[in-house]
């Protein structure tokens, strides 16, 4: 099996996290024909699986998308950027003039396009492995469904492996910095906690270390479905019920800050992204 | 007559279809939902949109509402891993 890795938009944690694998990665190490970051090939060959890290930000990576799904056989969107448009895709929220005069303080001779688009705007995808990054479990259980040709897809919130218990309480403010107690929910407790609406199969590292879940795996596929049901109603909703708390979202970036520049979210009639990239994109320039 | 099942595997016990539920089908026994009088339910689905885990389930609700928007949505959720 030939495997290529090509970097668009992208920190490329995901590799690191495939490196992350240590012994899965010794078994394909032989098998990787085109990476950056771990091989000094130039050219991109033929391949029999070739993961896409990262969103769609330049026509150079347009063009490299392009040419990787031409010679693939299997194409795999990595991580959340090019499943969903990530972390990459929040520079959807202000005009691409606007972010080069901020990073770069003069004007270059590449243009960005307007948006950070996930790949699937352009190609046809074959699987998608969002995470950021996926961790390397996934990726090792992922890459043994490739060779045995059995994957499975993973459908079931983060709460079903974190193991809090959900308590109803009556809170009064949201909590940010405080330490939150070890066994009961955190949505109980008054964090913002995305984990109800996130796509599990990360063990719930985060939940389970005390931290509230930021939704890196993008949604779960009821609330990617459902028009009605959206990041902002149902945590609003779960708090509501849960914390006996009516939740004004202050940073509503933050909610989306994973699935921003997807299309499935961004043309819920309930969700709030576009109202949020107007914004930023009259107001321009960073806060 | 409207059958309601709890997958008991996805259940993550967060106790809300038992909140939702508006004639009391749903009723909670040591931290776990149950379904107690099935002939009370109107088939309104609320336990089903709020659940989480996507663990309950209806036979013989009609459902007239078309949900999904997008027609090739649901082709691409399933590439999801």
């Amino acid at each position: 099996m030939k495997v290529g890795i090509v970097k668009l938009a992208s920190c490329s944690g995901c590799q690191v996290a495939l490196l992350d694998t240590y012994e899965k990665f010794l078994e394909i190490a032989d098998s990787i024909v085109y990476a950056p970051l771990v091989k000094d090939t130039r050219e991109l060959p033929s391949c029999d699986v070739i993961l896409v890290e990262g969103a769609v930000r330049t026509e150079h990576e347009l063009r490299m998308l392009k040419d990787a799904r031409e010679k693939a056989k299997i194409l795999v969107a990595f991580g959340s950027c090019s499943a969903l448009g990530g972390i990459s895709g929040l520079g959807s929220m202000f005009k691409p003039e606007k972010l080069i005069a901020d990073v770069y303080g003069r004007e270059l001779d590449y243009k960005l396009l307007d948006f950070a688009y996930p790949i699937d705007r352009f190609v046809n995808v074959d699987y998608y492995l969002p995470g950021c990054p996926p961790t390397p479990e996934l990726i090792a259980k992922f890459i043994d469904g490739l060779v045995s040709g059995n994957i499975e897809p993973i459908d079931y919130p983060v709460c079903a492996e974190c193991g809090r218990i959900v308590v109803h309480t009556k809170i009064e403010t949201i909590k940010k910095t405080e330490l939150p107690d070890p066994k009961i929910c955190l949505l109980s407790q008054g964090y913002v906690c995305l984990g109800s609406v996130t796509r599990g199969g990360c063990k719930a590292v985060c939940t389970k270390a005390g931290v509230p879940c930021k939704g890196c795996r993008g949604p779960t596929n009821k609330v990617m479905m459902l028009p009605c049901k959206d990041y902002l109603t149902e945590i609003h909703d779960r708090m509501k019920r849960i914390a006996g708390f009516d939740l004004e979202f202050e940073d509503l970036a933050s909610i989306y800050a994973f699935t921003f520049s997807s299309d499935i979210m961004m043309n819920k009639p309930v969700s709030r992204i576009k109202e949020v990239m107007r914004m930023g994109r009259i107001g321009g320039g960073r806060t | 007559m409207i059958e309601i099942t709890i997958n008991r595997e996805r259940c993550v016990r967060c106790l809300e279809c038992v909140d939702v539920c508006p004639t009391g089908v749903i009723v909670a026994k040591d931290n776990e939902p149950f379904v107690e009088n099935p002939d009370k339910c109107i088939g309104c689905l609320s336990c089903s949109y709020v659940c989480r885990a996507d663990a309950i389930t209806h036979k013989g609700v009609y459902i007239e509402k078309k949900l999904v928007y997008d027609p090739n949505l649901e082709e691409r959720i399933k590439k999801f891993v």
